[in-house]
């Protein structure tokens, strides 16, 4: 699954720590979201879209040929 | 008091708590076995339930203790325990580390049962490999069965 989290995370002023401390997860967990390697959990997600203030659509693309792709 | 300060100081005092009564338990075991000989029981076994009772207990003083000294990196050690993805990914090499253990087993009574030929009688170690495949697959079964019951 695509997002454009660097570009939101980069665009506020934020480092991969920052935002991990934000959400509650580790720095790791935000590179792997960044790399496109992990996909989040809904609430992750939503913690991500509230933070940013954005639609959860907006920050993560669905893609119907990755829909089987696991972490 | 808030919540993460109660759970603090209530993980400190269980803390303190299993750390003395495991020191207890080891000192009682140790003063039976040394001034009361000949006692039927053997005081080893509450001498190893105190150690282990007082290693139960240590893990979260060591914690409140570092939570006290740098909270900031003690925050972090904690999420990258409860993160999610890690989480997952501890899921995961638990699962296969289980399906590795359970095929290592099956392959080991195949042997031994190659081995020994199918030889009548009550086998000891046939039983013990035999159980060590299926138990765990029983249990596993069954907590499938319960995670899935809603």
């Amino acid at each position: 699954m695509k997002n454009y989290l660097e570009y939101l995370r980069t665009k506020a002023g934020l480092t991969q720590q920052d935002l991990a401390d934000r959400v509650d997860v580790s720095r790791q967990t935000i590179i792997s979201l960044e790399n496109g390697r992990y996909n989040p959990s809904i609430l992750l997600a939503f913690r991500l879209a509230r933070l940013f203030d954005q639609p959860i659509e907006s920050i993560f693309i669905y893609e119907e040929e990755n829909r089987n792709e696991e972490f | 008091m808030k919540n993460s300060e109660l759970s603090k100081s209530r993980r400190s005092l269980y803390g303190w708590v299993a750390v003395i009564a495991g020191i207890v338990l080891f000192i009682t075991g140790i003063t039976i076995r040394s001034f009361i000989p000949g006692t039927l029981a053997d005081t080893r076994l509450l001498e190893g339930l105190g150690i282990l009772i007082t290693g139960w207990g240590i893990i979260p003083l060591v914690r409140s203790i570092s939570i006290m000294r740098n909270p900031v990196a003690a925050h972090r050690d904690q999420l990258t325990e409860t993160d999610e993805r890690a989480i997952t990914l501890r899921n995961q090499a638990a699962y296969y580390t289980f399906l590795f253990s359970l095929v290592t087993t099956s392959i080991l009574l195949v042997i031994y049962s190659a081995l020994t030929r199918g030889q009548s009688g009550f086998d000891p170690i046939w039983f013990s490999l035999a159980f060590l495949v299926i138990a765990p697959v029983m249990v596993f079964a069954g907590l499938v069965s319960w995670l899935n019951r809603s």
